[in-house]
C-alpha cells in the first residue's frame, strides 16, 4: 500500500506528460487495472483522467506499451484533441460566426438530446435573424426545464420581432419572477408595440423665443406660452421586418403669437428588410406644414438607411433627400435638401446606449445665398434609470455656411449652431406615460441678426399601444 | 468539511473490500481530500475492478467533483431512494439535479436534512429550492417528451441506470398531469 501510495503521489507530482518514472515494484495485475480505467475514460473524452490512469499503468509495468503508447499519443495531440460538438459549437458562438455554432449545436443534439445546445441553437438563428429556423430550436428546447425559461423568453422575442404582441407580453409576464425587470420590462415593450400601433402626446411648454429674436435685441414679446397635440400610427403587417405604412399628425397652439401656430400631416410608405440587429430601410413620406394657418411647406421625401451590429456595437448610416416646395413668401427657399450621416452606438450593458455620428447637410434651393452646407457632431446617451425612468440626452454642433453673398449684408452667411435636449420619461402604467423635457439651441452667426437663444421646456403625457 | 466526511465513509467500507483494493481506496480518498479528483477517480476505478463493493460510489461522487453527472448517476446504480450516508446522499441529490432529475434531487435533498450537518444542511436546501421552482408548474407534455427520449437514448448508448432514472423522472411528471400523458411508457422504462 505505502508502493502505491508513493508511485501515486510521483505521479501527480509530475506533469501526466513527464517521462514516467518506473515503480519500485513492477505490478503488471494492477497496471493491466489501471489501462482499463485508462481505455473506458478516454472512451468516455475524459482525456486527462485516462493520461493520468495510463501513467500510472505505465509506471507499475515498464512493459505495457499499449498504455505507453496511448499517453503518448494524449500528450502529442495536447490542446489539439477534438472537443465536442457544444464546445466548438460555443468557441463558433462567440467568435460570432453563428452559422457554423449552429450546425455543432445541432451535431451536439445528436444521438442525445441537449436542450442546452438546441437553445444556443436557437439564439444563433434568432440572432442570424432567421426566426423560422429558431423557433423549433427554441420549441425543443423549451422542453428542457433547465433551459425552459431562456428558450421562452427568445420565443417571446421572436414574437415580438414578428410584432406579435399579444403573444410575446403574456410569455415575458410569465417569466418575470425568474428574469424580474428585464421581463416585465419586455413585457411592457410588447404591449407598446404590435403589428399596428398607435402613439399620442399632449403637451404644454413655453418657448422663449419664438421668433429668433437675436441676442442684444430687446426680445419682448418673444416668448410665448404653446399647447400641442401630435399623434401617429404604424402598420407593420409583416413585423419589424417588411413593408410598412406609418401616418402622422401635429398642431402646436401658440397661446398668444397665433402667426407661428405649426400644424404637420405626413404619410409614409416604407420597407425594412432585417431586424433589430442589422437591417436596411428604404422610405418614402409625403408631409404638409403650415404655418400661422396658411400653407407653408410641401414636400417628398426618400430616405435610406443600414445598420449592423457587432455585440454592443451598432454602425448606422442614413441618407435623405428630401424635395421641399415652400408657399407664398417662403417660396424662395423651395429646393432639395440631403443629409447623410454616420453613426456608432454603444450598449453600456442593457440600460444604457451611447450614440455618436457626424452628421452633412447640403440645401439647395431657388436663390443661391440661402442655400447652404453644414455639418458636425453629434451625440445622444439614453439611460434606463429605473424600471419607470428613462433620461435621453441629446446634443449637436453643426457649422452651417451659406451659398453666397447676402445681398444685404454684403457678406457670406456662417453660422453655428448648438443644440441640447434632455428627456426624462416616467412610465404611468403599460400604455402611459409622462415625459419632460428641456430644448435648448444657440446659434451664433457672423450677421449679428442672426445670433439667438431658444430654451424650451415642456411637460406632456404619451400613450402608446400596439395591436 | 465534505471531503474528510468522504474519508471518514470510507474508514468504514475499507474493512468491506476485497483484498488489494483497500490500498486504492485509501490512495483515491488521499487524491480526493487534495481535490486532486481525476486521479481520485482513477484510483476509485482501480478499486472498483479490484472487487471493492464501495469504490463505485466514491467514484460516483468524485465524477459529481468532475461536473460530469450523467456518469454520476449511472456509477450510483439503481434507485434513487435516499440511503444512510446524507453525504452520499447530498453528491448523488447534485449529480441528479445538474442531471435535470429534479424530482431525484428533491428526494435526496429532503432527505439530507440537517444529517451531515449545518453547511450540507444549507447546501442542500438551496438545491431544493432550484428544484422546486423547475418542478413548480404543470408539467407540459414536451417536457414528458423530452424526458422520455432521453430515458430511450441513454438506453441506447448502454447506460441503463441513467435511462432508467429519465424514465422515472417521465413518469413522475406524468402523474402530476390530469392526463397521465405517457405514464405506463414511462414506467414501462423504469422496469426496461
Amino acid at each position: 500500500m505505502t508502493a502505491l501510495l508513493l508511485a501515486l503521489a510521483l505521479s501527480s507530482s509530475q506533469g501526466p506528460c513527464e517521462p514516467v518514472q518506473p515503480a519500485e515494484r513492477p505490478d503488471p495485475v494492477t497496471a493491466s487495472a489501471y489501462r482499463k480505467v485508462g481505455d473506458q475514460e478516454l472512451a468516455a473524452g475524459a482525456r486527462e483522467t485516462a493520461a493520468a490512469a495510463y501513467r500510472m499503468a505505465a509506471s507499475l509495468d515498464p512493459s505495457d506499451e499499449g498504455s505507453r503508447k496511448a499517453l503518448r499519443e494524449l500528450c502529442l495531440s495536447g490542446d489539439r484533441a477534438a472537443p465536442s460538438p457544444f464546445r466548438r459549437g460555443l468557441e463558433l458562438m462567440e467568435r460570432g460566426e453563428l452559422r457554423g455554432a449552429v450546425v455543432e449545436f445541432r451535431q451536439a443534439q445528436s444521438p442525445i438530446p441537449d436542450g442546452s445546445a438546441a437553445l444556443l441553437e436557437g439564439v444563433c438563428l434568432y440572432r442570424l435573424g432567421d426566426d423560422a429556423e429558431a423557433a423549433p430550436a427554441l420549441r425543443t428546447a423549451e422542453a428542457d426545464p433547465a433551459v425552459r425559461d431562456s428558450a421562452r423568453f427568445y420565443l417571446g422575442l421572436i414574437a415580438l420581432r414578428r410584432g406579435d404582441s399579444s403573444t410575446a407580453a403574456p410569455i415575458f409576464d410569465a417569466l418575470t419572477p425568474s428574469y424580474g425587470t428585464v421581463a416585465s420590462d419586455m413585457a411592457l415593450l410588447a404591449r407598446r408595440s404590435g403589428i399596428f400601433t398607435v402613439s399620442a402626446l399632449a403637451s404644454a411648454g413655453w418657448n422663449s423665443n419664438v421668433t429668433l429674436a437675436p441676442n442684444g435685441y430687446a426680445t419682448t414679446g418673444a416668448s410665448d406660452g404653446f399647447a400641442s397635440i401630435a399623434a401617429s400610427a404604424l402598420w407593420r403587417p409583416l413585423g419589424e421586418s417588411g413593408p410598412y405604412l406609418r401616418a402622422s399628425g401635429a398642431y402646436q397652439q401658440q397661446f398668444q403669437l397665433t402667426a407661428f401656430d405649426i400644424g404637420a400631416v405626413s404619410g409614409a410608405a416604407g420597407w425594412q428588410l432585417g431586424h433589430a440587429n442589422r437591417a436596411v430601410v428604404a422610405e418614402y413620406a409625403y408631409s404638409f406644414g403650415a404655418l400661422g394657418g396658411a400653407p407653408y411647406l410641401s414636400s417628398n421625401r426618400l430616405l435610406a438607411s443600414g445598420w449592423l451590429t457587432w455585440d454592443s456595437f451598432t454602425l448606422t448610416g442614413t441618407y435623405l433627400a428630401r424635395f421641399e416646395s415652400y408657399r407664398s413668401i417662403y417660396e424662395p427657399f423651395s429646393g432639395t435638401l440631403q443629409w447623410a450621416e454616420a453613426k456608432g452606438a454603444w450598449w453600456f450593458g442593457p440600460f444604457a446606449r451611447l450614440g455618436v455620428s457626424y452628421r452633412l447637410g447640403v440645401d439647395t434651393v431657388q436663390v443661391n445665398y440661402l442655400s447652404w452646407i453644414d455639418h458636425g457632431p453629434h451625440a445622444d446617451l439614453f439611460a434606463q434609470l429605473s424600471r419607470s425612468l428613462r433620461l435621453g440626452l441629446d446634443a449637436s454642433l453643426a457649422f452651417r455656411t451659406y451659398g453666397a453673398v447676402a445681398p444685404g449684408p454684403g457678406a457670406v452667411r456662417k453660422d453655428v449652431y448648438l443644440t441640447g435636449t434632455a428627456s426624462l420619461e416616467y412610465d404611468l402604467g403599460n400604455h402611459w406615460a409622462l415625459q419632460a423635457t428641456v430644448n435648448a439651441q444657440q446659434s451664433w452667426s457672423n450677421l449679428p441678426q442672426f445670433t439667438w437663444l431658444q430654451v424650451v421646456p415642456g411637460l406632456g403625457i404619451a400613450y402608446l399601444a400596439g395591436f | 468539511m465534505i471531503p474528510s466526511g468522504l474519508a471518514i465513509l470510507l474508514g468504514l467500507a475499507l474493512g468491506a473490500s476485497a483484498p488489494g483494493a483497500d490500498a486504492h481506496l485509501l490512495a483515491g480518498a488521499s487524491a480526493f481530500r487534495e481535490e486532486r479528483f481525476d486521479l481520485a477517480l482513477v484510483e476509485f476505478r482501480v478499486a472498483q475492478s479490484l472487487g471493492s463493493p464501495d469504490a463505485s460510489i466514491y467514484a460516483a461522487t468524485t465524477l459529481v467533483k468532475l461536473n460530469r453527472p450523467e456518469e454520476a448517476v449511472e456509477a450510483y446504480g439503481q434507485g434513487d431512494a435516499p440511503g444512510q450516508d446524507p453525504i452520499v446522499d447530498y453528491y448523488r441529490g447534485l449529480a441528479c439535479h445538474e442531471a435535470r432529475l429534479y424530482q431525484c434531487a428533491e428526494r435526496l435533498m429532503a432527505a439530507v436534512g440537517d444529517r451531515a450537518g449545518p453547511r450540507i444542511a444549507g447546501l442542500a436546501a438551496d438545491v431544493r429550492a432550484k428544484a422546486a421552482a423547475a418542478l413548480a408548474a404543470e408539467p407540459g407534455r414536451e417536457t414528458i417528451d423530452w424526458y422520455v427520449t432521453r430515458c430511450t437514448a441513454e438506453r441506447q448508448a448502454k447506460r441503463q441506470v441513467l435511462g432508467a432514472a429519465y424514465c422515472r423522472e417521465a413518469a413522475g411528471l406524468a402523474k402530476r398531469r390530469p392526463d397521465r400523458y405517457r405514464l405506463p411508457e414511462a414506467e414501462a422504462g423504469t422496469r426496461g
